[in-house]
């Protein structure tokens, strides 16, 4: 299998849109409903290369769960995407000094997640 | 079959604190057109990249009589604008809009309320990032969606910034949008706020 990519987003449709974007390419990617699935996927291990966020969902949101995850060390080096509708300087910087790596607004292109998924990952 | 959206939430639990604030005020005459230019805007970008070619609006009022319709909603507040915005459409054409391959004996209406639901997120991004521009900070809540018959929606109030129908076809996709200000806040007056990040587009830390 290849390197996993975990999905954090409460659209099921986006997630099954990120996934038909990066399992071609040969990513593993598993998928969580809000901010509190995906802690609990990443406290879990399993050795997650990379996590795609979305930031407004329920329960928790994904910028408070980036939060909540860098805080233990051993998630200091996991890089986190941001993918949202929201574009607004205050968020990102929010999500920036979170712990965030990057962000990208959706819609995405396909051709363009998947060269970020790189950048930040490594190939598959 | 549930009809109700697994995504039905409450408004979101996390973030930044809401405090209270005063009594919402109808907003001035040319502050509503501004916002519905916006909305129509956002809508007709937003639609067609969702699958729904939307043709310009017509006032509200087209009525889809027997039209099982999908509605989804959101709720926003911020230090000088909240309100709502829903946004209506046929089951069968939120169907032929939706980006994947949908299972047809299984819960397909499932996915497609949820698609819905992020139709009207991906709206009100685009709606925020035109506020944005103005220099007004909103925040969503979480996406309700619900399907029923005969929709009907309470006749427009002093809020009411747009109703419209968008003609997809021989369907229409409706859109409401409410909001108020805040009492003694002036809206749109900053045309040259801060630019949102592009859509599609990368930003990396460092």
């Amino acid at each position: 299998m290849g390197k996993k990519i975990l999905v954090v987003d409460d659209s099921r449709t986006v997630r099954q849109l990120v996934s038909e974007t990066l399992a071609p390419a040969g990513y593993e990617v598993l998928h969580a409903a809000d901010g509190f699935e995906g802690a609990g996927a990443i406290a879990r291990g399993g050795d997650i290369e990379l996590v795609i966020c979305d930031v407004n969902m329920p329960k928790l949101g994904g910028i408070e769960m980036v939060a909540i995850i860098k805080q233990r060390p051993q998630n200091a080096k996991l890089n986190v995407l941001m993918l949202t509708t929201e574009g607004s300087p205050a968020s990102i910087a929010r999500a920036k000094a979170a712990g965030a790596n990057g962000w990208i607004v959706k819609p995405f292109k396909p051709d363009v997640l998947l060269a970020t998924v790189k950048r930040l990952a490594g190939s598959a | 079959m549930p009809l109700i959206d697994a995504r039905i939430c409450a408004v979101r639990r996390s973030g930044p604190a809401i405090q209270r604030r005063g009594r919402g005020k109808t907003l001035r005459a040319a502050e509503t057109q501004e916002l519905r230019r916006i909305v129509v805007d956002a809508v007709q970008h937003v639609l067609p990249a969702c699958g729904l070619d939307v043709a310009p609006p017509t006032e509200a009022g087209a009525e889809q009589p027997g039209a099982e319709e999908v509605v989804a909603f959101m709720g926003f507040t911020g230090d000088s604008l909240r309100g709502t915005v829903a946004i209506a459409a046929p089951l069968e054409l939120m169907r032929a809009a939706y980006p994947l391959v949908l299972d047809d004996a299984g819960l397909w209406q499932l996915e497609v309320f949820d698609w819905a639901g992020e139709i009207a997120n991906r709206l009100l991004g685009r709606i925020k990032h035109s506020l944005v521009q103005r220099s007004i900070s909103i925040e969503a809540s979480t996406p309700r969606v619900m399907l029923g018959e005969q929709l009907r929606i309470s006749r427009p109030t002093d809020g009411t910034v747009c109703a419209a129908a968008f003609p997809v076809g021989a369907a229409f996709v409706r859109v409401w949008f409410d909001a108020s200000t805040i009492e003694d806040s002036t809206l749109l007056d900053d045309p040259n706020g801060p630019n949102s990040a592009p859509e599609g587009d990368v930003l990396l830390f460092d």
